[in-house]
């Protein structure tokens, strides 16, 4: 961040976020006393089971049983004495840095972009059973209509067992952050931006392999070597493809992934732009076991979100010299709508 | 004689994967070159629209607009081999630009809501043509990479296909525009 910035947030930090930081330092503080209370409860649990199986003669697997069982009940009660803490620092500390960045975005802290959005964003080969979330961020940045949020995106793979019975399970497909914008060039087919692979190692055989990828659509080569270098272009129409490669967007596309360091997937589909920034740590999340009163974590929170609405810049989206000229934003009701489409579970 | 028929056979098999190869490639560029065509004509539709919109407002730069409406004349008036409509597609992207860039002079002009409708469509269409150019490249690049390099540079010589041009810039247009220049006129 730029020095100036950097004081006038420090400023901010001071006179708007410290307040409610030593608020909920407190009662961030209750929460490790119970979390403590939980964990010396189940390691006591776990310790009489192996007791009790040493003092029964039993075959040694009563204390694995009670220990998987155990598992899933400590994190469930873990995730349940922390949900007020997390809510309320999400309600008064992330609010607070949204509306610094602008106050006319809106901050949902359970909501998610919904599923209808990354299953149409066609970026991920395998179709999402579900998708959870947190921390949507929506509203208009100059000319463009966004939103992003947190998802984690799941398949279910269910398989019967030995005995019969079905089992469940799920598989990440992707989790990190979603991004969804208009974008401000008219088009009706589907370009995918990928993060190339078999290029990189495999030279012309790779390339030849991906030309095979038939689910995506055609390869597209493009005439940028540090675009072509990271990622991999599937298209409907070599065309439309470049028309909404520009030169100058293929840089930006090239710097932008560079900025964040991490293997980023766009996709242009019917006027939109989608981009998927994998995380593996969770983001906008207070800490728990230590103090949230330091600045640097409030700092990484606000150049996080600060990466996330330059998006809309760093691809220049709100050049508006073609036809599409701004959307106009949806009533709350139309929102409600698209966001429910029905009989889509929320 | 069973391994001469297996050599026979799998030259054979090359030598026909090369000739499909080099004829998709052909085919491809034809392709591109027809999109490029179809999105030249919708440029060529607005010109009129340009000018009638502009000629009242800019009274001194009738050459401009003289030079533009001949460009078109010529490209409509067909039978233009590729290499010529690909000469005449840069002096008509020039020819616009340089009105573009008059219009700059007329704020009335550029506030004209029709106008701006107008220029919106055109920079669409430009940037269209600019992504039709491109994939056409593209589609040449194969195409030429196929004709020179070995093996199939055999088979396109027993073919008698030939390297064909890409889309440039011409070197009248590279030279940066000369605004005070255009105004003069």
């Amino acid at each position: 961040m730029a020095t100036s910035q950097r004081s006038d947030f420090a400023h901010f930090y001071i006179t708007n976020l410290l307040k409610d930081l030593k608020k909920l330092e407190v009662t961030r503080k209750k929460v490790v006393w119970r979390l403590k209370i939980l964990f010396v409860a189940a390691a006591a649990i776990f310790m009489m089971s192996l007791a009790i199986d040493r003092g029964f003669g039993l075959s040694g697997s009563f204390p694995i049983i009670v220990g998987i069982l155990l598992v899933p009940v400590v994190t469930f009660l873990y995730r349940f004495l922390i949900s007020g803490y997390v809510h309320a620092f999400k309600v008064n500390v992330i609010q607070k840095i949204v509306h610094y960045i602008d106050p006319d975005l809106t901050y949902t802290p359970t909501g998610h972009v919904p599923k209808w959005q990354i299953v149409g964003s066609r970026i991920f080969s395998k179709h999402p059973d579900r998708v959870r979330g947190d921390d949507l961020v929506e509203g208009r940045i100059g000319e463009t209509n966004m939103q992003f949020s947190e998802v984690h995106v799941e398949a279910k793979h269910e398989s019967t067992t030995s005995s019969g019975g079905r089992q469940r399970r799920w598989s990440t497909i992707f989790r990190g952050l979603f991004f969804v914008a208009d974008f401000n060039k008219k088009f009706s087919g589907k370009t995918l931006v990928l993060p190339d692979t078999a290029e990189h190692v495999l030279g012309s055989l790779g390339s030849f392999l991906q030309s095979l990828n038939l689910t995506r659509g055609e390869l597209i080569k493009m005439e940028d070597p540090e675009l072509e270098k990271h990622f991999v272009v599937y298209g409907d129409d070599q065309i439309e493809a470049r028309y909404i490669l520009s030169t100058s967007l293929m840089r930006r596309i090239s710097e932008f992934r560079n900025k964040t360091g991490k293997r980023v997937c766009l996709s242009f589909i019917n006027s939109h732009v989608y981009v998927a920034i994998p995380y593996a740590r969770c983001l906008f999340e207070p800490r728990v076991f230590r103090s949230i009163l330091g600045f640097k974590g409030i700092e990484q929170c606000l150049e996080d979100f600060e990466l996330f609405t330059g998006i809309v810049e760093d691809l220049n989206l709100n050049t508006r010299v073609w036809t599409k000229t701004a959307e106009e934003p949806l009533s709350p009701l139309a929102r409600f709508f698209l966001n429910h489409p029905a009989g889509e579970p929320y | 004689m069973v391994v001469l028929l297996i050599v026979v056979g799998v030259v054979a098999l090359f030598a026909v994967g090369m000739y499909n190869a080099l004829i998709g490639k052909k085919n491809t560029i034809k392709n591109m070159f027809g999109a490029v065509d179809t999105l030249l004509k919708k440029r060529y539709d607005l010109i009129p629209n340009l000018v009638g919109a502009v000629q009242s407002y800019m009274k001194h730069e009738r050459e401009i607009l003289t030079e533009v409406t001949r460009l078109r004349a010529e490209a409509l008036a067909g039978n233009l081999s590729d290499d010529q409509k690909m000469d005449l597609d840069q002096k008509i992207s020039k020819a616009i630009g340089d009105i573009m860039v008059a219009v700059e002079n007329y704020p009335n002009l550029k506030a004209n809501e029709q106008f701006m409708h107008l220029q919106r469509t055109l920079a669409e269409v430009e940037e269209q043509i600019s992504a039709a150019r491109r994939a056409y490249n593209a589609a040449v690049t194969d195409y030429n990479n196929a004709v020179e390099m070995f093996p199939t540079k055999i088979m396109a010589q027993l073919m008698n296909y030939r390297t064909k041009r890409v889309f440039t810039i011409g070197s009248t247009e590279r030279q940066s525009v000369d605004v005070h220049g255009l105004f003069q006129r």
